[in-house]
């Protein structure tokens, strides 16, 4: 790897800056393939996440990842775009073992645990699974 | 008559005397000649027969009077020593039985630290075994409490599997969109 993660991700958020949804796909792909020329396919992991939250922080946008037990409904993510004014990068995973609820990540620092694995970790604290 | 003024019977007449001397058979020259013999022989014996005999019995009689001494001596010697070996016999029972009261002492002490060592090592042994069936009993039931929760945690999922996705999610999400308000607030 000729650069460091943190230039790398610079680097991606700087190309994707002003793209297009239609000239984003080429530049993602032109930029894997730059990694991969550099040996740094690897370091992909500690790449993306520092350049997604380069463009978010760029276009004043609040990181949100959401965590459900299955697919959530479109109108939480219309609530929460509500809440951040239109300006939210929704990220959306699916964890079975949540079994209920939602858990909300925003920027990396603040957790909103409404899940029902945490409520039954509030009713059971001895016998945490 | 004639008197003879040398001896006793020079009174006597010399004829009566020696016709006196006759008849008893005593010849004069005969008797000059064994006075002097006697006188010769006793000095002749004084000087070496009896000399010697008093001589070796002064000697004896001194060797016996070293000896008697020597034997008082010996007596008074072992007496001493007899005397010696009662006050070493007496001091060494005295030792002996000082030494043997010493040993009982220390025995009994000794014995007195056995017991309490035994005793208190006894007592850490109980109250050890106490510490580990109550620990054990603290395991035990908290195994069973875990995994009566468990089986309650099992059933609850299981519930809000099979339950609809409203009825399931609902009250959570709108907990949760209230909490992002109240930050977004903040």
């Amino acid at each position: 790897m000729r650069y460091k993660a943190k230039q790398y991700a610079e680097a991606f958020a700087d190309a994707l800056g002003g793209a297009t949804p239609e000239s984003a796909y080429a530049r993602i792909r032109a930029f894997v393939a730059l990694l991969a020329r550099h040996r740094a396919l690897a370091r992909a992991p500690r790449i993306l996440p520092p350049a997604v939250r380069l463009l978010a922080a760029r276009a004043g946008a609040r990181r949100v990842s959401l965590e459900s037990a299955s697919a959530l409904p479109l109108t939480l993510h219309e609530e929460l775009m509500g809440i951040f004014g239109g300006k939210a990068w929704l990220t959306e995973r699916l964890r079975p073992e949540l079994l209920a609820g939602v858990r909300i990540l925003i920027d990396d620092e603040t957790l909103i645990d409404a899940s029902g694995k945490r409520r039954l970790a509030e009713i059971f604290p001895n016998t945490g699974r | 008559m004639e008197v003879a003024s040398e001896n006793w019977f020079c009174f006597a007449p010399r004829h009566i005397m020696a016709e006196l001397l006759h008849n008893f058979g005593v010849d004069v020259r005969l008797l000059i000649a064994q006075v002097v013999n006697f006188v010769f022989l006793f000095f002749l014996l004084r000087k070496f027969a009896y000399a010697p005999v008093l001589e070796m019995l002064r000697k004896r009689r001194q060797e016996i009077a070293e000896g008697i001494a020597m034997r008082a001596e010996a007596e008074k010697t072992l007496g001493e020593v007899e005397e010696i070996k009662e006050r070493t016999a007496a001091e060494a029972q005295a030792d002996a039985l000082a030494v043997v009261g010493r040993a009982e002492e220390t025995g009994a002490r000794r014995k007195e630290e056995i017991v309490a060592e035994a005793t208190a090592r006894s007592e850490a042994l109980v109250a050890e075994a106490k510490v580990r069936a109550e620990k054990e009993a603290e395991k035990i039931q908290g195994r069973v409490m875990a995994e009566a929760e468990a089986l309650v945690r099992e059933g609850i999922a299981r519930v809000l599997r099979q339950l609809p996705q409203e009825q399931r999610d609902g009250e959570l999400i709108r907990n949760a969109l209230a909490a992002v308000r109240a930050e977004q607030r903040v």
